[in-house]
């Protein structure tokens, strides 16, 4: 019964999820070359946008997809290593703009790890009552018969309450993990369609590894897809 | 015979009193060993940060597996949230997602839930 509510969660969960979206009626399996352009660095996180190229690169090259990073490719062209090749800088814009396929990315998040010290102040609200209780003297009194009848008048006189509060201080340790998020596009170049398009975070103890999942997991389906 | 109820109750909230310190006393151990997961997880020692968190999950249970004290589902979400984490980086995929099933029962908060869903999904894919 377990393992049955188990499934059903699980499938839950998994049409729950956010899927890509695909342009119908096209055969992915024709693309043979992708480019990649570069992406942006995420507001102020310097170099995001080259470790997430570096991490795409990886996963599609995994794939079995041909790869022209549009980012270093040119700067490796004017080296002069590169002539050894043949490779003209004419011949590999020939060989980018014949490739009709780009992959664009933009990241929606790019955050390390973080460790954080929170004060936690406990208050004791205690507080003490003190009662004065005044005994006055003894009031004799005679009853009819002549018996001596002795009885005490109790008075409550002051009442004090101390407020006695106490304030403990202690320190909490906070981990916030790492975590990538990113929006990928692959495009038609000859008409300007696109053709697939994913939204994918993960998180994870270090960005390294978040980098990786997310592009991982991003990428996957596309994976489905080309082959 | 009357001395029985008030003596029963008074023994009654001296148990009480006693589970109350002990839960606090736990509590406190449980955040300390947190705090020495996450130290060993600056320290990049994964190994290590995953048994505090392991020693952290076993301050609540005795050995029944019965839950000892109350502590609030949300610290033991969190704990089973480092675990998750801890087993993915260290290449334990079915540890992890039993970790992150936990996480998912104990989440209070609907972010927490939502990366819980995330992470075993990516996982089972």
């Amino acid at each position: 019964m377990r393992r049955v509510l188990a499934f059903i969660f699980l499938f839950f969960l998994y049409s729950c999820a956010d899927k890509p979206v695909v342009k119908p009626d096209f055969d992915f399996t024709s693309i043979e070359t992708i480019v990649i352009y570069p992406t942006p660095d995420f507001r102020s996180f310097a170099g995001s946008g080259t470790i997430i190229n570096k991490s795409i690169v990886y996963q599609l090259m995994k794939m079995g997809i041909n790869i022209v990073e549009r980012e270093t490719t040119p700067a490796l062209i004017k080296e002069a290593s590169l002539s050894q090749t043949g490779i003209t800088q004419s011949e590999f814009d020939v060989k980018i703009t014949s490739s009709n396929f780009v992959l664009l990315c933009t990241l929606t998040e790019f955050k390390d790890h973080q460790v954080i010290v929170v004060p936690i102040r406990t208050r004791n609200r205690g507080s003490s009552v003190t009662t004065v209780e005044t005994i006055n003297e003894p009031i004799i009194t005679k009853d009819k018969i002549g018996n001596e009848i002795v009885h005490y008048e109790t008075t409550t006189t002051e009442t004090t309450t101390t407020q006695k509060g106490s304030l403990t201080e202690r320190e909490s340790v906070e981990y916030i993990s790492s975590r990538v998020g990113m929006t990928v596009q692959l495009i038609d170049v000859a008409n300007g369609d696109v053709l697939w398009t994913n939204t994918y975070w993960y998180t994870s103890i270090s960005l390294t590894n978040a980098v990786h999942e997310c592009v991982y997991g991003a990428l996957k389906p596309l994976e489905q897809l080309l082959n | 015979m009357k001395k029985f109820p008030i003596r029963f109750l008074g023994l009654l909230a001296a148990l009480f009193l006693n589970i109350a310190i002990a839960g606090e006393t736990n509590n406190d151990d449980v955040n300390i060993l947190i705090n020495k997961s996450i130290m060993a997880i600056q320290n990049k020692d994964y190994e290590k940060a995953l048994s505090f968190i392991n020693q952290a999950k076993n301050v609540n249970y005795d050995n029944n597996n019965y839950r000892l004290t109350n502590s609030d589902d949300s610290t033991l979400a969190e704990i089973y949230q480092m675990e998750g984490q801890l087993l993915e980086i260290l290449g334990k995929k079915g540890e992890a997602i039993s970790a992150w099933y936990n996480c998912l029962n104990y989440a209070k908060t609907d972010a927490l839930k939502k990366e819980a869903e995330v992470h075993l999904k990516h996982l089972r894919d």
